[in-house]
């Protein structure tokens, strides 16, 4: 495997496989669509291999290919999770109409959480995926946002607590 | 996980269950290569600007370098009577981009154990640039191999300088055709491109011979090692098609020619050279690749075709190259099961199945004589799956998309085709 200016492909696809499915996590997590997280993700990592001269060793390659799929699966929310949400819809309809809560109750479960946590802010989301999904500590946290640990560590209070009042049915519509 | 609150975890957990797909390496680097066909949102990062940046600097030493090197092999080729070739510093050439070297990479990554050309993709370096009447520009690569060979690859650009691949070959270093190999490849519905490389220590030239019986000579860039190879690009009309090519000596007699197939090549990619049906090289992406249970390495292209339609394939080397298609008209728009094709190889059976439209279809299932004998998840609208061994009769089998409730939203029946 060839060595260049900053990461090695070998060390990308080392980080890759050991946390694609942690990645798919997130990028679910953050898209509400299995299979657009997992182009969420191979795009996110196929940037960080166009880019891998940029790398500057300032911490793990896992935590620059985290940044990576978490700006992928952002990109790719902005851009298309309506066209997504709009599409599932129509295809509910023309599939003969299955309306959300058919499914069992993992399902409903599943579209409770994803409903509240739509409600959540963009920062809360990614901080508590991050936490959770990927298990990282906070300050690797903040390193990959780009704010200050007390900020990880005071959204993360604020995103469950909000979380856990959506959950409960006690949320606010601010 | 001891700072979430377990009400909050717990509920994380059912949002997102554990994907049973594994992940897929090659998937990505073909994404890293392509970046001209990525969401638009990451075509360039950052970096990449600042990588040229870096670059230029080393290029200006570089171009320096080579000037003192190129002035040292006029002179020196001026006293051995061989004022016409001008030797390049190959290293000196502008490197290649990024998704270039991991096209060369794929060479080696994608071929099947032992066969392939072990190209030093870091070393691969612009040779040649060439504007041709369809409007595109032309660029040749070429990156030297571990036995002294060399690959090439073709890139097009349009007028946005959007890059799109071109043919990658690694035949042109062969000695065969005493030393002049070259290959025409279609860039339009009216213009073809012939690239080839000259190989032997005393040609100077090439003098090309046209259908509507014209000679003419394009020029020929010559490098040194580890490649030590001219190239030259010949942009040529349909109605004067390249028929042969003369590699000449100094003294304009001939040191052999390489006759070139007619109707020409429509391109090939890899080590592969099996391109179905009406494809316009230019659009060629490679889809997804497997392995076989029996270690043989299939991958799957998709292109564009020239009357608006769309390809896709799969090819293998069994010892030869071997593909199967499917290319009906008019089937741009993902459909719910899209196309499907199937190719049978000695020990393995394969679907290729698409474009899926994945809004619908979750899961492909392949079913045989009333039971599943194959599932996948399509990977960015395509599947590639193999089949066990089937026996008996009917030999056909039945694709089946499922939705993300398990409920079969498409059907198709397909009849499995003879033994190649």
């Amino acid at each position: 495997m060839e060595k260049v200016a900053g990461a090695t492909l070998a060390q990308i696809e080392s980080a890759y496989r050991v946390h694609a499915q942690r990645f798919h996590r997130l990028a679910w997590s953050l898209l509400g669509d299995e299979q657009a997280a997992w182009d969420a993700v191979q795009e996110g990592v196929a940037r960080a291999v166009r880019a891998r001269d940029s790398y500057r060793q300032e911490g793990p390659v896992e935590a620059w290919l985290w940044r990576s799929v978490l700006n992928s699966s952002r990109s790719m929310y902005r851009r298309e999770a309506a066209r997504h949400r709009l599409e599932r819809e129509a295809v509910c309809d023309l599939a003969g109409g299955s309306p959300k809560g058919t499914h069992g109750d993992a399902s409903t479960d599943a579209d409770a959480v994803r409903a509240a946590v739509t409600r959540l802010s963009e920062r809360q989301q990614t901080v508590l995926f991050l936490r959770y999904y990927a298990d990282l500590e906070l300050i690797a946290i903040a390193e990959i946002i780009g704010v200050r640990r007390g900020t990880v560590s005071a959204t993360l209070v604020q995103a469950q607590a909000r979380l856990r009042s959506l959950l409960e049915g006690v949320g606010d519509d601010a | 996980m001891h700072d979430l609150d377990p009400i909050v975890e717990s509920a994380l957990e059912v949002l997102t269950p554990p994907s049973a797909r594994d992940p897929d390496w090659y998937d990505v680097l073909t994404r890293a290569r392509e970046n001209g066909h990525a969401p638009a949102a990451l075509v360039l990062p950052v970096s990449a600007r600042g990588e040229r940046k870096r670059n230029s600097s080393r290029r200006v030493a570089l171009a320096l370098a080579a000037a003192l090197v190129l002035f040292g092999l006029l002179v020196a080729t001026s006293a051995f009577g061989l004022r016409d070739k001008l030797v390049h510093l190959f290293s000196a050439e502008q490197p290649a981009p990024s998704r270039v070297i991991l096209n060369f990479e794929l060479l080696d990554r994608g071929a099947p154990s032992g066969l392939g050309p072990g190209v030093v993709a870091d070393d691969a370096r612009r040779v040649l640039t060439r504007s041709l009447s369809s409007g595109l520009t032309a660029v040749l690569y070429a990156a030297p191999t571990a036995n002294d060979g060399f690959c090439v690859q073709l890139e097009f650009r349009d007028r946005r300088s959007t890059a799109r691949e071109g043919p990658t070959d690694c035949s042109l270093a062969s000695n065969r055709s005493e030393g002049v190999r070259a290959e025409v490849v279609s860039t339009g519905s009216d213009s073809f491109l012939l690239y080839g490389s000259l190989r032997a220590p005393e040609a100077t030239g090439v003098e090309i011979g046209l259908a509507d019986g014209r000679v003419v000579t394009p020029p020929v860039t010559f490098v040194g090692p580890p490649v030590n190879a001219g190239f030259f690009l010949l942009d040529a009309p349909k109605t004067s098609l390249p028929t042969e090519v003369r590699a000449l000596r100094a003294d304009g007699t001939e040191i052999g020619t390489a006759r070139l197939a007619k109707p020409p090549s429509t391109g090939f990619v890899g080590w592969c050279r099996t391109t179905p049906c009406n494809a316009d090289p230019t659009t060629i992406r490679r889809l997804t690749s497997l392995r076989t249970s029996n270690g043989v390495l299939v991958t799957a292209f998709i292109a564009e075709t020239r009357d608006g339609a769309r390809c896709i394939w799969a090819s293998w080397t069994v010892p030869t190259a071997s593909s199967f298609s499917a290319c009906p008209a008019g089937t741009r728009a993902a459909l719910a099961l899209g196309l499907a094709a199937v190719g049978v190889q000695p020990d393995a059976a394969l679907v290729l199945l698409g474009p899926v439209d994945r809004t619908v279809v979750l899961r492909i299932e392949v079913e045989s004589q009333g039971r599943t004998i194959a599932a996948t998840t399509p990977t960015a609208g395509y599947a590639l799956v193999e089949l066990p061994a089937i026996t008996g009769r009917p030999r056909s089998i039945v694709v089946r998309g499922l939705s993300s409730s398990g409920k079969v939203v498409a059907s198709q029946l397909i009849e499995l085709p003879g033994r190649h």
